[in-house]
């Protein structure tokens, strides 16, 4: 059974868009294959709770607590059925204030009951009082998207482009960014160690650290030695010295901090605020000369902003060789940042699904960018784990430029010839011939189709790459500012 | 005739059942406007039955097949051109146990999860699920094409799953390929 295909056409199933051939193709696979079945559920359940959600974000209920008392049976008392089988249908004003009813037993309870997410429920991972973990190994929670040029890490812990899973990470010299899958970036100053225990929640047992919270994100903590930090939608900053109390700083927003196993220590600190943390004694202080002690995550709002299962890294990664990176994201860097154009290069704009181009109007249109016009070059790159054998893995993301994209390099010929042009001096490439993409117009494709979207402002690629043995690589040229 | 604790049996059990029974009709009837009318004969109707039911069996398969019929008539009786699967597969599909689905934690991911999404594509979501539009509607409030509409919701649905999964790492959903 093709799992891709299968998903396929379910999502078509779901928004009432089959064709017959589909449905009959739906239907026999459904039929011959009981883990077909379970993939229809794990889309129809999914279908309906996304449903349920959109009910309740646009329709908020009043409380039905009191309503419930009333439709459901409490277990020592028996009651009448909500609707008697033997006086014929009720009215229709009454059956349905009986469904409405449990429709919000089905589906509004969680809005005004909603239980608060704890982030340890997020974790899947044990950790014991002697700092290890006992997470699968497999299980990442983000990536490390950037690290200066000195940078050294420890044990497992393996750098940019690298996935950060639960495994305790060492930074021995020099800084890292990385960026977690709920879009927290954490900026790490050696020496120290962290251990993620899940996207929100992690523990520093040494060094420093600042994270930038998005506000999807807010509740994000941080235990440490000494003292615990639950972030309220923030930048801030921790750090935990060999001696002394630990500190916490905020550059801009609020935190509520703690000293561990006191609750009467809790402070909620806001925008330039630094306070100690000590046994029995918390100091707050406002003072500027504080902020060269805390690492300072570098300003993201000219980088390319990006959503979905795709990173960007801030530096170019130093090989692309198959197999290098054990995650499932797709990543893109820059690999020139300023660089005219030394002969006119034919790309790639427009749409290149092959769903649409079934109807006919999809042809790849190219176009061709002057001798000397001047562009940012950078290159997608997509090396699944596990990439040897194995089910195929999708992964969907979508970067959005600040300036207009001129468009892509996706045939393999047209990739090798304009490594020479853009490659990043300190990176080593991919040779391999079956690294661009798979798609009906540059080669042979078939149903594990990758697919590239071009929005139509232009600033904005949206990517559906589908990991096999190979890697997935193409490239993307973006006018440079002003130009 | 199905006596009252009959009836009070398997009303128990439908609204023990009924997300279930919602996701079932949901995933049916493109048209989110008629999956409340569904649901709401299909309850009618195993209550009228309840003498049919032999406890101890299987409640959602027999539910679920109740529902069926149910959507075939509101289709009928409302000219829908819906595709529906053939009553075969229903059956099949009907008979594997669900188990363990709590959409009251999907429906807290999807919260967070959907600020993940890119702006177009959070759009189509909502227009899809919350404003209860089907894809041609939607292509027309946002300009695009019914196909190019099919595909960013497909797209989103699963950056949307993979998301929630990653939020739930004890969830029942059996995500195809992964890490």
């Amino acid at each position: 059974m093709d799992s891709n295909r299968l998903d396929e056409l379910l999502d078509l199933y779901l928004d009432g868009a089959l064709s017959p051939q589909d449905k009959s193709e739906l239907e026999s696979i459904l039929l011959s294959e009981p883990s077909a079945r379970d993939q229809f559920w794990d889309h129809a359940k999914f279908h309906s709770s996304l449903r349920l959600y959109g009910e309740q974000a646009s329709c908020k209920h009043e409380s039905v607590e009191k309503l419930l008392a009333i439709l459901l049976p409490s277990k020592d008392q028996p009651s009448a059925p909500i609707v008697s089988p033997t006086s014929g249908f009720p009215p229709p004003i009454i059956t349905s204030i009986i469904f409405m009813l449990l429709l919000l037993v089905a589906g509004t309870l969680w809005f005004t009951n909603r239980p608060t997410v704890q982030p340890d429920q997020h974790a899947d991972t044990e950790f014991s009082s002697d700092g290890s973990t006992t997470a699968a190994a497999e299980s990442f929670v983000g990536i490390v998207i950037g690290q200066s040029s000195e940078a050294n890490w420890a044990g497992t812990s393996r750098g940019l482009g690298h996935a950060i899973g639960h495994k305790q990470l060492k930074l021995e010299k020099g800084e890292a960014t990385l960026q977690l899958d709920n879009g927290v970036e954490i900026q790490l100053r050696s020496p120290s160690e962290l251990t993620m225990l899940s996207v929100d929640h992690g523990i520093l047992h040494s060094g420093q650290l600042s994270a930038r919270v998005p506000p999807e994100a807010i509740g994000f903590h941080i235990e440490a030695p000494g003292v615990n930090v639950v972030d309220l939608g923030t930048e801030f900053s921790l750090a935990i010295g060999e001696s002394g109390a630990p500190q916490v700083h905020v550059f801009e927003g609020k935190v509520r901090a703690e000293i561990a196993d006191e609750p009467s220590s809790v402070k909620e600190l806001v925008t330039g605020e630094t306070a100690s943390f000590e046994s029995g004694k918390v100091a707050v202080r406002f003072d500027e000369d504080d902020l060269g002690e805390f690492p300072k995550l570098a300003g993201d709002k000219d980088l390319p902003k990006t959503f979905g299962k795709l990173v960007f890294l801030r530096q170019a990664p130093q090989t692309l060789i198959n197999g290098t990176y054990e995650h499932d994201s797709i990543m893109v860097f820059r690999e020139q940042q300023d660089l005219a154009l030394p002969e006119q290069l034919s790309v790639l704009r427009g749409v290149t699904n092959q769903r649409l181009s079934d109807e006919g109007d999809s042809v790849p249109e190219y176009v061709e960018i002057d001798a000397g016009t001047r562009v940012q070059s950078y290159l997608v790159h997509f090396d699944r784990v596990d990439a040897r054998g194995g089910p195929g893995f999708t992964a969907e993301g979508t970067v959005r430029f600040k300036e207009p994209i001129l468009g892509f390099i996706v045939k393999r010929k047209s990739l090798d010839r304009t490594d020479e042009i853009f490659r990043h001096p300190k990176t080593v490439y991919e040779q391999a011939n079956t690294r661009p993409l798979e798609m009906r117009f540059v080669g042979r494709a078939h149903r594990s189709h990758d697919e590239v979207y071009l929005s139509d402002d232009g600033h904005e690629l949206t990517m559906t790459l589908r990991g096999g043995n190979a890697v997935d690589q193409f490239r993307v040229l973006v006018a440079v500012e002003g130009q | 005739m199905a006596t009252q604790d009959e009836a009070s049996n398997v009303q128990l059990l439908f609204v023990q059942n009924i997300f279930v029974l919602r996701g079932f009709v949901t995933a049916l009837l493109p048209d989110f406007s008629q999956v409340d009318d569904v649901i709401q004969e299909t309850f009618l109707t195993v209550t009228a039955k309840a003498n049919d039911f032999e406890p101890g069996t299987n409640f959602q398969a027999w539910a679920c097949t109740i529902a069926r019929y149910k959507v075939l008539e509101l289709t009928r009786r409302t000219n829908t051109n819906v595709v529906l699967l053939d009553a075969e597969v229903i059956e099949a599909l009907c008979s594997t146990p669900l188990n363990n689905w709590n959409p009251e934690s999907e429906m807290l991911a999807i919260e967070k999860c959907k600020e993940t999404l890119a702006p177009q594509a959070r759009r189509a979501i909502e227009l899809r699920y919350e404003k209860a539009k089907q894809p041609p509607e939607i292509a027309k409030q946002m300009g695009w094409k019914v196909n190019a509409v099919n595909v960013a919701l497909s797209r989103a649905r699963r950056v949307l799953r993979d998301c929630v999964k990653r939020h739930l790492p004890d969830s029942n959903m059996n995500f195809q390929g992964g890490k």
